[in-house]
């Protein structure tokens, strides 16, 4: 393993680890604010068209590949008139893959509470309201960490992807390299290291979030 | 339905005038062409992520022929940048395409502003010298290209077959380490953006791959059918670009010579 | 409106593409139970250095996006003399992702597993490879079906990232299929719909077999 080449190279791969950052967190946060109130709504809602919308997408989008689902982006959204730049057609394929699975998450979070909490409320004369806001949401959203943290991986993975997109992200850069070099060993090697880093840190970072929470660490490596 | 309402104000914003493209381009100072960044040496990105490239270059100066109007590139994905054009998301496009038949179906194209003829990569020393030496070897284009339609028609020509499947990549990038790696022996291309791969990479050599099975090929701009007043305004800029020699002097630059002796003042019809 | 003379004329090509997909899933699959029933092993019955070394795998393969893991297989090892068919990188590549999350899958069926089973294996006299391979390894088996077809889904998905090696698989199909004929919504539609389909089953098998079997 040629070490000198991997350092040199180096500084060629930091502006798509930035990217790679850049997407997946974007992507994560912008996808929370329509998966998670979703799931929400999924959990909460007695409405049956609206239960079957909801899952009909989450079906959609568990069902069909990322990559799929980052080309349909590419092809169609021109067609409706919305010309974006790879970036945002890859953070709109992001996003809508990870909402569809951030309102499972918050679905089931919700789930798992126990009945007696909503009817315990309800009787000490709560609006359903306020038992969502003051009591429900509270407990559930330690209980999603472990999910959203996991999540959280899978969108860094997920982002390699737009690569087929022209977004200049890590593997692309790598790509680059590699083709202008023969070196294959250092840039693989360099992109798997600075992937699990950014993704052990992520995970790190939630297992504190969920020790700041209160919640017995159920994260830990190689136990997700 | 009403999800989308609120685009249709920004899209009607956005869209330049269908009715007259080349007053409109005037009057905005701008003139928006589509392209996709990808495509060494027409359009890519430099260090600073700036789109730099010929067919900049080439805007540029028809921007100003046009009187201060300045470059706009719109960076979009190449498969659905005609839909995008007939949609009104740009003035025309400006992006290293070549005019083909199946294009013709739904755009006009300029006078040809750079040659498009097709070239092989193959590794230094790999005894491939001629297509013909293609037989039993494995064999790549980029995915959507016609190249790839060239290599099924080679074979006929020449009588001979390919290792496997005629194989596709996304990109040069990933073309260029398959063949590193082994794993394909010829990638066809366009001859310019060949060779300035070969300038970056080691050990590949760049030969012509031309055929009496198809006709000789240009790059051209793409225009909606019915802007033909804008269409003849950016021909007679390309003529005397090429009469006062600024387009084979940005020829020059990017891709080491001249080649406006073979590009007619014809725009390729069908 | 929809090009329905087109779509059935391209529902043969989509079909076959469809069967390349399920055999390089399935043999995928197979390998990294294989794999992963290997390092399951290797975990209960080395020392403290073969658990780091399982822990140090399955950190990679799952930490890795999936493109790594087809470009090691398809660029890397033709280096070291390992030059395998578009076919068997895939297949290979796909074992790797799958790999990390077998082993992980065994594990948490062996744990779910009553601590007094290895404890009677033992009183009555296996050894621990025979109580492994005896009695742990069948019921871990029968706990594993549902995560394990849970993550055939997973590979079928992770196949499509095949078609950058071109390998003519469902997506790879699909998108040549929108160049060449510049068809886009029909050709994304019969795309989803088979994904949808076969993923569908398999997810619809593993909550049946959970059903059935926890």
């Amino acid at each position: 393993m040629d070490v000198a080449f991997l350092i040199e190279a180096l500084p060629r791969l930091l502006p798509g680890l930035w990217l790679t950052v850049q997407l997946s967190l974007l992507g994560l946060g912008l996808a929370a604010l329509i998966g998670l109130p979703l799931g929400v709504l999924r959990s909460e809602t007695s409405s049956r068209p609206t239960t079957w919308l909801i899952d009909g997408y989450v079906f959609v989008v568990r069902g069909t590949p990322i990559l799929v689902q980052v080309y349909a982006a590419y092809f169609l959204l021109p067609m409706i008139g919305l010309t974006l730049s790879p970036f945002w057609t890859g953070i709109v394929a992001l996003v809508f893959n990870s909402a569809g699975y951030q309102i499972e998450i918050a679905r089931a979070a919700l789930q798992s509470l126990e009945t007696g909490q909503r009817e315990g409320a309800r009787a000490l004369g709560l609006t359903d309201d306020l038992v969502l806001r003051k009591v429900l949401l509270p407990q559930a959203w330690p209980r999603m960490l472990p999910a959203l943290a996991n999540e959280a991986s899978n969108l860094v993975k997920a982002s390699s992807v737009l690569s087929v997109i022209a977004v200049f992200e890590l593997h692309k850069a790598a790509n680059a390299v590699i083709s202008q070099s023969y070196k294959f060993l250092e840039m693989l090697a360099a992109q798997a290291v600075l992937y699990v880093a950014f993704v052990v840190v992520l995970t790190q970072l939630a297992v504190w979030l969920e020790r700041r929470a209160g919640l017995k660490t159920s994260v830990g490596l190689a136990n997700r | 339905m009403r999800l989308f309402a609120f685009l249709i104000p920004a899209a009607l914003a956005a869209a330049p005038a269908l009715a007259d493209t080349l007053a409109t381009v005037k009057e905005r100072g701008e003139i928006i062409f589509g392209l996709e960044a990808q495509y060494k040496p027409f359009e890519f990105r430099d260090e600073n992520n700036e789109i730099i490239g010929y067919d900049i270059d080439v805007a540029t100066e028809i921007g100003k022929r046009l009187g201060g109007v300045v470059p706009a590139p719109v960076d979009t994905n190449w498969s659905t940048v005609i839909q995008s054009l007939n949609n009104g998301d740009f003035d025309l496009i400006l992006g290293g395409m070549t005019a083909t038949e199946e294009r013709y179906k739904r755009v006009n194209f300029s006078y040809p502003y750079m040659d498009a003829s097709s070239g092989l990569l193959v590794t230094t020393g790999s005894g491939i010298a001629s297509p013909a030496d293609m037989d039993g070897k494995s064999v790549a284009a980029g995915a959507g290209t016609p190249q790839i339609n060239q290599l099924e028609l080679a074979a006929e020509e020449h009588g001979i077959s390919y290792s496997g499947d005629i194989k596709t990549y996304d990109d040069d990038t990933v073309a260029v380490a398959a063949m590193k790696a082994g794993r394909i022996e010829a990638y066809a291309s366009t001859l310019v953006s060949l060779l300035a791969l070969a300038q970056e990479v080691e050990g590949v050599t760049v030969i012509p791959f031309t055929s009496s099975k198809w006709s000789q090929e240009f790059t051209a701009m793409a225009f909606r059918k019915e802007d033909e007043a804008f269409r003849s305004e950016i021909n007679a800029i390309i003529a005397a670009m090429k009469e006062d020699g600024t387009l084979g002097a940005l020829q020059a630059k990017w891709f080491g010579q001249s080649f406006v002796d073979i590009l007619p003042n014809e725009a390729p019809t069908w | 409106m929809l090009d329905l003379a087109f779509m059935a004329e391209i529902a043969p090509k989509m079909a076959a593409a469809l069967w390349m997909t399920a055999r390089i899933s399935l043999l995928a699959v197979v390998l990294s139970i294989l794999v992963g029933a290997l390092l399951t092993a290797a975990r209960m019955l080395g020392g403290r250095w073969a658990r780091y070394a399982v822990v140090v795998f399955v950190e990679f393969t799952r930490g890795a996006p999936p493109l790594v893991h087809i470009s090691i297989v398809y660029f890397l090892l033709p280096q070291f003399g390992l030059l395998l068919s578009e076919f068997w990188t895939g297949v290979v590549a796909l074992s790797m992702v799958g790999a990390g999350y077998t082993v992980e899958i065994f594990r948490g069926a062996i744990e779910s597993i009553p601590e007094g089973q290895s404890d009677a294996s033992r009183a009555l006299g296996l050894s621990p490879l025979q109580g492994f391979f005896l009695v742990l390894l069948p019921q871990a088996t029968r706990r594993s079906l549902p995560p394990l077809t849970n993550e055939l889904a997973n590979v079928v998905k992770a196949s499509s990232l095949l078609s950058v090696i071109s390998v003519n698989e469902l997506t790879k199909v699909a998108n040549d299929l929108i160049f060449v004929h510049f068809v886009v919504i029909e050709v994304l539609i019969q795309l989803t719909a088979l994904y949808l389909l076969i993923i569908g089953v398999l997810m619809a098998v593993s909550r049946w077999l959970e059903a059935r079997l926890a």
